[in-house]
C-alpha cells in the first residue's frame, strides 16, 4: 500500500549535503591553525570518530522514535518540554550562525571566482551584493516551495564528493618533497590538537538533520544506517581535502583568506582548478541552504503551531503552501547577521559559535540516550550499541570540546554570544513560552 | 453505531466543503488520506475533484497517513486537539510529503483557527 520512500543513497546524500558547506573549508583551515598544520588531518579523523559516536546515538533515537520531529522530541522525552524548547531555539541560532558564515564565504568565493576568471562586471560586484543576492535567491526558492528532488540531491552531493576526493588525491600525489618536509617537522600541538578537534565539529554540523525524515525513508533502518555512513564519508573527504590544502600551500596564506579552498586551487592548479573548486563551492552552498533555510523556518513554524512562539509565525502561504511568515523572519534575521559578518569580516565567530552550540547539543544527545535507557528500558530499540560507554563517553567528550571552544584562541565574542543566546533561549522557554501558549489556548476553541 | 472518529471525520468534511478557501485549495490536490486508528476502526479521506469523502477502511494506495489512537484522531478532527502538539508529543504520526503536510495543516488551520 505504501509508496516507495527515500533509499540509503538518497538519505546519505541529503545528510552529507546538509553538512558539506563552503564554510567547512574555512573551518578546516582554522582548525589547522590551532592544531599545527598537517596534524589537522588527525584532528578531523578523531573528530569524525567522536561524531560517529553521536551518529550512533542519533541512530538509536531515530529508530526508537521514527515518527517524530528529531532532536526536540528526543530531548523532550528525556528532559521535559522547557529543555526541548531551549534546544530547539538554540538550533535556530545555530542555523543563523552557520548561514551567516556560509553566505559571507560563498560571496567571497564568487568574487574570487569572477576575478580569477577576469569576468567583466561580475568581478566588480561587492561581496555584500553577492550576500544579498544569494540569500534573496534561496528565500524565493524556499517561498515558492521548490524542493530539490531526491535524485538531483543524490547526484549533486555525490558529484561534489567525487570532485573533492579527486582534487585531494591529485594534490596529495603531486606534493613536492619540500611540501612534505615543511609539514612533517611540526611537533604535536597537545592543547592545540584538542582545540583543533573542537573546531572540526563545525564540519559535521547538520548531518543529523535527516532524523525527522525517518518516515520518508524506504524502511525504518535507512536513517539509522545513513547517519554513521555519512559521518565516515565526511571525515574522509574533509581529512583529504584539508590535508591537501595544508600540504601544498603555506598555512598563513590559507588562514589569511575566508576562502582557503579557492586560494589553494589558484596556487596549486591555476584558473582551471579554481573553476572546479568554485563549482564544488557553489554546489556545497546550494545543498547547505536548500535544506537549512527551509528546515529552520519549519522549526519556527512548528513551534508557532504548538503555541510556543507567536501565532503569526504559523501562517501558511495559501498558494505555495510554505510557512511564509516564519521564512520571512528567518530571511530578515539572516540578512542582518550576514551583513554584520560581511562588513566586519568576522566569519570565524559564527563558525565557532555554531561548533559550540552543536557540541552541547551532541553532549545532550549522549545524555538523552543514557537517561532514556534507564527510564524506558523496555522500549523497542531496533538500533542499540551495547553498554553505556558510547552514550556517556560522547556526553563527556562533547562537553569538553564545547567548553574548550569558550577559551582562547576563540574570540571572546564566541562564549559571550553563546551565553547571551543560551540565556535568552532558556528564559524564553521557561517563562515566556508558557504565557504565549496560554494566550494561544485561550484564543482558540481547543482543549489542549 | 457509528464511531466517534467516523462522526468527527464527517463533521470535518462538511466544514471543509462549506469553506470556499478550503475548496479552492483542494483544486488539483487529489489524495487518499489514511486515518489509521491504532486501537479501532480505520478510515480513508478521499479528496477528488475538490470533494472530500469519508470511506470506511483503508482504500487504494495512500498518499498521506495519520496514525494515532482513536481518541487523538477524533480530537484532531473535531478541533479539540492541536495536531502540532500531538505530533510533537509523539502521539500522532504523519506519513507523507512535506508539501502535503503543510497543505493539510493549512486546511486544519482554516477550519479550526
Amino acid at each position: 500500500m505504501r509508496k516507495r520512500g527515500m533509499g540509503l543513497a538518497t538519505m546519505v546524500a541529503t545528510s552529507a549535503g546538509l553538512a558539506l558547506a563552503s564554510s567547512s573549508y574555512a573551518a578546516g583551515i582554522q582548525a589547522a591553525g590551532v592544531a599545527s598544520g598537517l596534524w589537522v588531518v588527525l584532528a578531523i579523523l578523531v573528530g569524525g570518530v567522536v561524531t560517529m559516536a553521536t551518529a550512533l546515538n542519533f541512530s538509536e533515537l531515530a529508530a526508537m522514535y521514527p515518527n517524530a520531529g528529531g532532536v526536540q522530541v528526543y530531548v523532550r522525552h528525556a528532559f521535559g518540554r522547557a529543555m526541548s524548547v531551549t534546544v530547539t531555539l538554540l538550533y535556530v541560532v545555530l542555523g543563523w550562525a552557520g548561514g551567516s558564515a556560509e553566505s559571507y564565504i560563498f560571496a567571497q568565493a564568487l568574487t574570487y571566482l569572477a576575478r580569477a576568471g577576469h569576468v567583466p562586471v561580475l568581478s566588480q560586484v561587492p561581496p555584500l551584493a553577492w550576500v544579498a543576492l544569494t540569500l534573496a535567491g534561496f528565500y524565493v526558492v524556499n517561498l515558492f516551495g521548490v524542493e530539490l528532488a531526491g535524485m538531483a540531491q543524490t547526484v549533486m552531493t555525490f558529484s561534489m564528493i567525487g570532485l573533492l576526493i579527486a582534487v585531494s588525491i591529485f594534490a596529495w600525489t603531486n606534493a613536492s618533497a619540500s611540501d612534505w618536509h615543511g609539514v612533517l617537522t611540526t611537533s604535536f600541538p597537545h592543547w592545540g590538537f584538542l582545540m583543533g578537534i573542537a573546531y572540526t565539529v563545525y564540519m559535521y554540523v547538520g548531518f543529523e538533520w535527516i532524523t525527522p525524515l525517518s518516515e520518508d525513508a524506504r524502511d525504518k533502518r535507512v536513517v539509522p544506517r545513513a547517519l554513521p555512513i555519512t559521518v565516515l564519508i565526511l571525515a574522509v573527504c574533509y581529512a583529504l581535502f584539508t590535508g591537501a590544502m595544508v600540504l601544498t600551500v603555506p598555512l598563513p596564506d590559507l588562514a589569511a583568506s575566508p576562502v582557503p579552498h579557492m586560494v589553494f586551487a589558484h596556487a596549486f592548479g591555476g584558473v582551471p582548478l579554481v573553476l572546479i573548486v568554485g563549482t564544488i563551492s557553489i554546489l556545497a552552498t546550494f545543498t547547505f541552504f536548500n535544506g537549512g533555510m527551509m528546515g529552520n523556518s519549519r522549526l519556527l513554524y512548528a513551534m508557532a503551531r504548538e503555541g510556543i512562539l507567536p501565532k503569526a509565525l504559523s501562517r501558511v502561504h495559501l498558494r505555495f503552501f510554505t510557512p511564509w511568515v516564519a521564512l520571512s523572519v528567518m530571511f530578515a534575521v539572516q540578512f542582518v547577521l550576514s551583513t554584520v559578518v560581511t562588513l566586519t569580516g568576522a566569519y570565524v565567530v559564527p563558525i565557532l559559535l555554531a561548533a559550540l552550540i552543536e557540541s552541547f547539543v551532541y553532549a545532550l544527545i549522549g545524555l538523552t540516550v543514557f537517561i532514556l535507557r534507564r527510564r524506558e528500558p523496555a522500549a523497542d530499540r531496533p538500533v542499540r550499541v551495547r553498554g553505556s560507554v558510547l552514550a556517556l563517553g560522547s556526553f563527556v567528550v562533547f562537553l569538553v570540546l564545547g567548553v574548550s571552544l569558550m577559551f582562547p584562541p576563540s574570540p571572546l565574542a564566541v562564549p559571550l554570544i553563546f551565553f547571551i543566546a543560551g540565556t535568552a533561549c532558556f528564559l524564553y522557554a521557561h517563562f515566556a513560552a508558557p504565557r504565549v501558549e496560554e494566550t494561544a489556548l485561550n484564543a482558540a476553541p481547543r482543549t489542549s | 453505531m457509528e464511531s466517534p472518529l467516523y462522526l468527527a471525520l464527517q463533521e470535518f468534511t462538511v466544514k471543509a466543503q462549506a469553506d470556499k478557501t478550503v475548496v479552492k485549495m483542494l483544486r488539483d490536490w487529489d489524495r487518499m488520506i489514511h486515518i489509521e486508528a491504532t486501537d479501532g476502526d480505520s478510515y480513508t479521506l478521499s479528496v477528488a475533484d475538490r470533494r472530500v469523502t469519508v470511506l470506511e477502511g483503508l482504500h487504494a494506495e495512500r498518499d498521506i497517513a495519520l496514525v494515532a489512537p482513536s481518541a487523538t484522531l477524533t480530537g484532531v478532527f473535531t478541533g479539540a486537539l492541536n495536531p502540532a502538539r500531538e505530533f510533537a508529543a509523539g502521539r500522532l504520526k504523519f506519513v507523507g510529503s512535506n508539501k502535503d503536510e503543510m497543505k493539510l495543516d493549512a486546511i486544519v488551520q482554516l477550519i479550526w483557527g
